[in-house]
């Protein structure tokens, strides 16, 4: 059991995280405010039951998720799913992977940092259907395991992995789409080769 | 750890540019648990085979450390700063409730 009275050591530096995860689920500052300071007050209270040395971090991401699913998941207007079976795998490394490669003394990150600015993966993420967009937060923004996830969000394992794989792909068509849109990409088309090349 | 391996092999050469796709199955099991590696899900048995094999296989080793950066600059272009009133808000909500138990 935890004692209540180190509650805010433990839990306020946390807060970065929370707040990042809370703007993109909701869109919005001002309800990613609500959302943090309504996930703080519940854990407060419920900082009792929590079993002190377990795993903080995603005892909070729970609460917040949870508090965000029940708060917000009713006004959210679900996107178009429909495209996701027809992205391949790495397609955004089958579109630009030579791109980054190409240019010496740079790295991938470096080139992948210029194409892609704080809006457009910002947008990208919250763009995300909501049943893609929460497992690739927890994973690729807030770096939990699979494992942590399926407790975060209460669902099966197998279903996380398929969910992350899913929104990844989704994800990195949503950052090409961006990158051909604003012209940053010399050659529109994807350079693939082989049978494995759809054609596009 | 990607990167450091890319470091060291930055002068490979690389017949796999932009995708195409190299067939040896060694390549296809690499590259289907690419994520799981990534996300640090393998036991470290397959950690190691793939590891072994990444190293001397550049296509696949380009791959990786390309989902690895945009793995990072995703996290990276996420971030978001605390508004300070927001920490202010609910520490003292947190104080209201200290003193109202």
């Amino acid at each position: 059991m935890a004692d209540q009275a180190t509650f805010a050591d433990d839990a306020m530096p946390l807060m970065s995280g929370l707040y990042s995860a809370a703007l993109r689920m909701t869109r919005n500052p001002a309800d990613a405010e609500d959302l943090v300071q309504e996930t703080y007050l519940k854990a407060y209270r419920a900082y009792e039951r929590f079993e002190a040395g377990t795993n903080l971090k995603a005892w909070m991401y729970r609460i917040l998720t949870n508090s965000y699913i029940n708060a917000y998941r009713k006004k959210q207007r679900r996107p178009d799913e429909s495209d996701i079976d027809d992205v391949e795998d790495r397609y955004l490394y089958r579109r630009i992977g030579g791109l980054t490669g190409a240019t010496l003394g740079r790295s991938a990150e470096d080139e992948l940092m210029d194409l892609f600015g704080e809006a457009e993966v910002k947008d990208a993420v919250e763009g995300l259907a909501e049943h893609y967009r929460l497992p690739v937060l927890l994973a690729d923004v807030e770096g939990f395991a699979y494992k942590e996830i399926a407790e975060i969000l209460d669902v099966p394992i197998g279903t996380v992995m398929s969910r992350l794989h899913r929104g990844r792909k989704q994800l990195q068509k949503r950052l090409y789409d961006f990158a051909k849109a604003r012209r940053l990409l010399p050659d529109p088309e994807p350079a693939c080769v082989g049978a494995d090349c759809d054609g596009e | 750890m990607v990167n450091d391996m890319t470091a060291e092999n930055s002068d490979a050469v690389n017949p796999d540019v932009a995708g195409t796709e190299h067939c040896d199955d060694d390549c296809q099991k690499a590259l289907r648990e690419l994520y799981g590696y990534l996300d640090g899900q393998l036991t470290v048995e397959r950690r190691t085979t793939i590891t072994a094999h990444i190293e001397y296989c550049s296509p696949c080793m380009e791959s990786y450390t390309f989902e690895a950066e945009l793995k990072q600059v995703v996290a990276l272009r996420c971030q978001e700063e605390v508004p300070e009133a927001l920490r202010m808000k609910v520490f003292e909500a947190i104080q209201w409730e200290i003193r109202g138990d």
